[in-house]
Formats: C-alpha cells, structure tokens, sequence
C-alpha cells in the first residue's frame, strides 16, 4: 500500500500500461510538454517520448475521430479532453463512430480506446468549466462508463480501461486530483461494472458516484450523530450499472437516497431511481430522494454556485425525508 | 372524486418541511377554487395555498402546527362532506343499505374514498402477516403506512390480547372458565424468531397469542450458558410477565423441546402441548445444515441451506434469507446463536432429550411432522410414548406451520379445545 494522491493515482496507471504494452500512447492538449493541466501525465513525455505522447491542437472533434480510427488500426490511444465541458464536440464520434462500429461491423474490429476528462464543479470555474455531463455518456450504448471516486480506484478503473477492447469514458474530478488514499502496490486492477460498498450502514443506502461519494459519506457521518446508520454504495462504474449491488443493499436498508452531480432533469439520478423501482419495489419503504444539480448554468459565484450544486447538508436532509 | 391540497415540492430537496399556520376552514366548510384554505411557513417565508377547486372541505390531514414534508398530503376538498366520510354516511339509513363495513379505524373515517397510502415493504409484510393493513394509521409523510406501522400493529396485536401483569389480578371467572382467556404460547424454532408464526396466526380464531423469543434469537439477549432448562427458565418468565397462570403450549423444533421441558413448571399450567417437528427425540438432526446455516454470511450462501428447511421452497417467504441477515447484523444473534448449536446439537447430534417429559405430560398432546423433514428424521416420531396423536403431513417439510399454516391451526385447535372440554 501507498499513500498517494488521485492524480498521482491516476499517472501510476498510465506510466504501469505504457511500460506493459507499446500500442498504448496518449494525447490531448497541453497534456505533453505542460504534463496537463491537473499533471496528470507529468513528465511521461521524458520517459516515453513525443511519439508516445502527444499534444495537440484544440479540437476535440477531431481528436475523438483520431482516437477511434486509432483504435481501430490496432493501437490503444488514452485522450484527454481538458474538461468534460467540451464532451458536446467529441459526442458524434462517441455516438455515431466509436460505440457502433463493433456493432455494424459483425464483431470485425474492435474500439480500444480511453477518453479521460475531469468535471464537476465547486471550484469557482463558472458556467463552461463545471458540468457533469455523466447521462450524456452514459446513455450511449456501445459506451462504458467509470467514475472513480478514490485514488486506488482511479489507478484499478484506469489500467482496467486500458486493457478494455471497447470504449471507455473515464470521468475524473476537479475536486478530487488532491484526495489522497491508500492504492495496492503491484498490478492492481479493478474490474468495469462492479460497485463497492464504502460504508456500512442499516438505515439507508446513499448511491453516489465520483466526488458525491465524498458528500455522501459527510452526510453519512452527520446522520450517525442523529443515530441513522446510512450504507454508501460507490457505483465507480456509471455503464455497466451493478444492479445487484444496490439492490442487495437496499433490501437491508429499504430507503434510498440518489445522487448524482449532474442536472436533475433526465439526469443520471433519473437512472438510478427507476432501476431502483424495478428491482426492488417491493423492498422499498419509503418513495426514493434524488439529490442532483439544480437545472441551469452552474453559477460562477460561490453562494450561488453552493445553492445550486449538491452537497453532504443536501444528501443528510434527503435521507431525513426517506425516514420520515 | 376528491382533491388534494397539497404542499408542492417545487424546491425539492432544497426546502426540508414547512409548518402549518392556519387553516382557514373547518372540516365540512364549503371552499370555491382559488380561496386560500392553508398557510403553512417555510424557514424563509409564509406561503399561502389556495383550493384547486370548488367543493366542501372534507379532511384536514395535517392540524394547525404539524410539521409537514415537501409533497405532504395537508387536506382534502371533496363534493360533499357525505362522499368523504362513511362513519357519518353510514349512521343514516338512506346509505345504510351500501352496507359498508364498519369502518374500524380513524385512517378509514378521514379517508374511505382513497386509495389507503402505504409503502411497497409495509403491503408486503402485511400480506405475510395476514394484518388488514386499512385498519392502521400510517406516520409517514401525510400519512403513509410504513414498515414500522406494520411491526407496531403486530406488537399491539400480540399485546392487546394479553393482559398486563397487573390486570391478572383480577381475571373474570367466567372467562377463566371457559378459557377463552388462556393465551397460545408460540415457541419458534432455532435460528427463528417470532415472526415464523405469523401465517398460523390468523387462522387461530382470534385466540390470544403470546410468541415469546427465545435467548439470542429476534430482539431476546443472549444467554452465558444456554442450556435447554436455561432457555426454558427465560420463556418461562416472558409468560409469567404476561400475567397468565394457564396457557397452550405449542413449540417447533427447538422450541418444541423448550416446550416439552415447560411442562414440568410450578408457575404456569399448561393445558395442551403441540410439538412441531420437536428437538430432543433422537441423536439424528442435519448437521450440515446447522453449520451451513451458521456460517453464512450473504444471501447467496444462505438460501441453499434454507430452502431445506421446506418440502417446496416456494413456500418460503420473500427475502427470508435477507431477513435472517439483517437480524443477525441489527441484534448480533449469530454469536449467540452458533453457542446455543454448540452446546444443545455438538457434532451435528441433538444432546437434549424430551421423552421423560412427555411421558409425565397428562394432557392432550399432539405431536406434527412434516414427511418431507430433511432436518429432523420424521421417524423420530416412532419413539413417542402411547399417548401422543401422531400427525404426518404429506407435502410438507421441517415447518409445517409455514408450508401448511391452515392444517396445523386446525389440528393446534383440536388439542386445545379438547383440552378445554376435560
């Protein structure tokens, strides 16, 4: 075990599947020379070289289609996109190249290839640099989708994706590249499509994903204080949803609290409380609290910005209401 | 049709609850569409809610003062008072000949015409419970049936019909002669708890029932040493707190051990015993099952080893693996449990014996198998003295009571009211 932060986390992947197989190669902008603008990938242009990292212009679109055709030519390429605010520009070749070519194609090629970027807000960075665009991905099938919320999942989910043949949006947090934690030495993967329990509780069950698992177990904290004893599911993988998992642990608790730091209309909370009615009905006790982002622009000002987004006092009062 | 006043969730989760200030109608006052009839406050400000239409006000759900959560049901306006209220439309003859049953409840007086408001789990439990759950009144939000409605009506039920300890002071005699106040003691088997009775219990007659837990099993605390006698020691008490120097005994498997030992007790006479599938007539008893059971620790692993328990594993409840789970995590009975099968069945052989007692019991005494018993060898029964009915039910397994509820109140009641006419 080492302690090490998110970002760290996340270089100790890519530098463990550079080193493992040639074909991986990584590019984006300013992710070369500059190292990223979170330093995700500091200094692996020095070990690796600029054939093997490389920067880019400032077009996403483009870069998307690159990485598909990449894929597709047999190497493994992981892009960044600076910020999921630019996602938009890369959902064609998302939604109408990458996740159908297996498809139409009868199996013929395969689509190896890693999209890393970061969202969230929370950091003063306004309107076009503070989105959660989770149900944007998510709903394309063809897609994986993996939101790591600690640093040992960040490096498992990361190496994972890599070594996947199909497509993998990786969604990072802003707020998250400085939280530190305990990651396995050695090659630790961490197997796409599979949540994890990140706190026992009997009451209630908070399923969050990426930084929401942080709030959520704030929020679980506070609620202990008042005597509730809340289980925090961490999905860490949007696409393939692991339905069994939170319908194990809603069959113990019977309550259900729902986040996600995506808008709330049609958002990826949505998905989660309907899955919820579908598999476990029955086992519920109380109607499902969704906690989400309010439905405008996140606001650059900090009291407007807090309003709008969720937080640990928001998922603490959601699951008072479930108890109700 | 009726409509309801409701306090709109337009800030969902960012407004917690608001207050009611005043109503500005009484229950039967007529209202017109656009009339404020409510003033509940928020932390930030007063909010005036008018009626979605003309007609009568005919149920305040929420008193002046009551807390409410965003989305409560606070009222409701309907045509005319009359529509919304049987306990008052019944009592006139022009609408008695609708022959509505007797409303019971406070829950069916405000709110007969609607659907009742109750949560997937509590319906669910309530089924198996066999509890009418319209008769019961709901502390959710605007008056939602929970789970814990449902667990208080079955407590209530149990207590209602046995006396608290004082009033056994002064029992009729008249009743005491005729019996009908002599409660049934349910003892549950190993790893069971009360709740194994609740598909026997509504075909009791409306009998009082007293389901008593054993040590380390449901809500009961371990005990250091939990002989067969020590067990026996604690029902005993949870009979004697219940204020009743008579009862029927009826026990399954482990219980039906701690049962037979019950017999031989100074304080409390017992009538009748009807042993199910008992402990304690023979070495034999599935060892593998006791440790599987033991061990388990997700649902996975459990529900093989439960589905033996029945003939059909369809007959067992829903979620009763979860169920044996979630006890073991909210009241730590595993421990206790894994202690009471070392000391009473160690190696996978039953270390008790109840023979002796049955052979002194004088009273009507039945003893029930399932054929299909792949816990408990039915063959024990040919070690019975002469004096016991013996019952085999085909298409059953090691709990009759689950699998054939109907059948075994039948034959419980048999034992009972032959031991109510000698």
């Amino acid at each position: 075990m080492a302690m090490m932060r998110y970002a760290e986390a996340l270089r100790s992947a890519l530098r463990e599947e550079m080193q493992r197989d040639p074909s991986v190669w990584l590019m984006g902008e300013d992710i070369a020379v500059y190292g990223g603008v979170f330093k995700v990938s500091k200094d692996l242009m020095a070990e690796f070289g600029p054939e093997r990292v490389r920067d880019t212009p400032i077009s996403e679109q483009t870069l998307t289609a690159m990485a598909v055709t990449a894929a597709m030519a047999g190497t493994r390429p992981v892009l960044e996109i600076m910020y999921a605010d630019f996602l938009p520009l890369s959902v064609d070749a998302l939604m109408n190249q990458a996740s159908i070519y297996n498809y139409i194609w009868n199996g013929q090629v395969s689509m190896p290839f890693v999209l890393r970027t970061q969202g969230g807000g929370g950091a003063g960075a306004g309107a076009q640099h503070s989105k959660s665009l989770d149900a944007l991905v998510a709903h394309i099938p063809g897609l994986k989708v993996v939101a790591p919320a600690t640093a040992a999942d960040a490096k498992g989910l990361l190496k994972a994706a890599i070594r996947d043949d199909h497509p993998v949006i990786f969604l990072e947090h802003k707020l998250l590249y400085n939280t530190r934690d305990e990651v396995p030495d050695g090659d630790h993967l961490v197997e796409i499509g599979k949540a994890r329990i990140a706190r026992e509780g009997r009451d209630i069950s908070i399923i969050a994903s990426s930084k929401m698992v942080v709030d959520a177990l704030k929020a679980a904290d506070e609620l202990a204080k008042e005597g509730i004893s809340a289980e925090v599911v961490d999905l860490r993988t949007l696409r393939p949803l692991d339905r069994e998992t939170i319908r194990a642990s809603i069959a113990r608790t019977h309550h259900a609290v729902v986040v996600n730091e995506g808008w709330r209309f049609c958002g990826y909370a949505a998905e989660l409380s309907a899955t919820i009615m579908e598999t476990c009905f029955d086992e519920l006790d109380a109607p499902v609290e969704r906690v989400a982002t309010h439905d405008i622009p996140i606001p650059y000002s900090e009291p407007l910005e807090s309003t709008v987004l969720p937080d640990a006092a928001k998922i603490a009062a959601a699951a008072r209401r479930a108890l109700a | 049709m009726s409509y309801e006043i409701t306090l709109a969730g337009g800030a969902g989760e960012y407004m917690e609850s608001a207050t009611v200030v005043s109503w500005s109608a009484k229950v039967g006052d007529r209202v017109k569409a656009d009339d404020v009839v409510v003033v509940v406050e928020t932390a930030k400000a007063a909010t005036e809610i008018e009626a979605g239409r003309d007609g009568v006000l005919a149920a305040i759900l929420a008193p002046e003062g009551a807390e409410v959560g965003i989305g409560a049901v606070l009222g409701r306006i309907a045509d005319s008072l009359a529509a919304e209220e049987p306990a008052v439309a019944a009592a006139e003859p022009a609408v008695a000949a609708l022959e509505i049953a007797a409303p019971k409840a406070a829950m069916q007086v405000i709110d007969a015409s609607c659907r009742i408001s109750i949560s997937p789990l509590a319906r669910r439990l309530a089924r198996q419970a066999g509890l009418d759950p319209s008769g019961i009144a709901g502390t959710g939000p605007g008056g939602r049936i929970k789970s814990r409605d449902i667990e208080r009506a079955l407590r209530e039920r149990t207590d209602a019909v046995l006396p608290a300890a004082p009033a056994a002071a002064m029992p009729s005699p008249a009743v005491a002669r005729t019996g009908s106040a002599v409660p049934l003691v349910l003892l549950h088997g190993f790893g069971a708890n009360a709740a194994a009775w609740n598909m026997v219990r509504p075909h009791l007659d409306g009998r009082p029932v007293l389901a008593p837990e054993l040590p380390g099993h449901g809500r009961e605390a371990a005990l250091d040493m939990p002989s067969l006698e020590a067990l026996a020691e604690a029902v005993l008490g949870q009979i004697e707190a219940s204020g009743s120097s008579d009862c029927d005994l009826v026990g399954h498997s482990l219980g039906g051990a701690v049962a037979a030992v019950l017999t031989a007790n100074q304080s409390v006479r017992v009538r009748s015993l009807t042993l199910i599938a008992p402990a304690g007539l023979g070495p034999e008893i599935d060892g593998a099952f006791l440790s599987g059971f033991l061990s388990a620790r997700t649902a996975e692993s459990l529900t093989p080893w439960l589905e033996r328990l029945a003939a059909a594993p369809s007959r067992l409840p829903r979620g009763y693996a979860q169920a044996v789970l979630r006890e073991r995590e909210r009241f730590g009975v595993g421990a206790a449990q894994a202690a009471i099968a070392q000391r009473l069945f160690p190696d996978g052989t039953q270390a008790i014996g109840i023979a002796a007692d049955l052979e002194r019991f004088a009273g009507p005494l039945k003893v029930i198998w399932g054929r299909g018993d792949r816990i408990i060898p039915p063959s024990h029964q040919g070690e019975l003295p002469g004096h016991v009915a013996c019952h085999r039910l085909g298409g059953t397994g090691h709990m009759p009571h689950i699998e054939a509820p109907a059948l075994v109140a039948q034959l419980i009641l048999q034992n009972v009211r032959s031991a109510e006419a000698s």
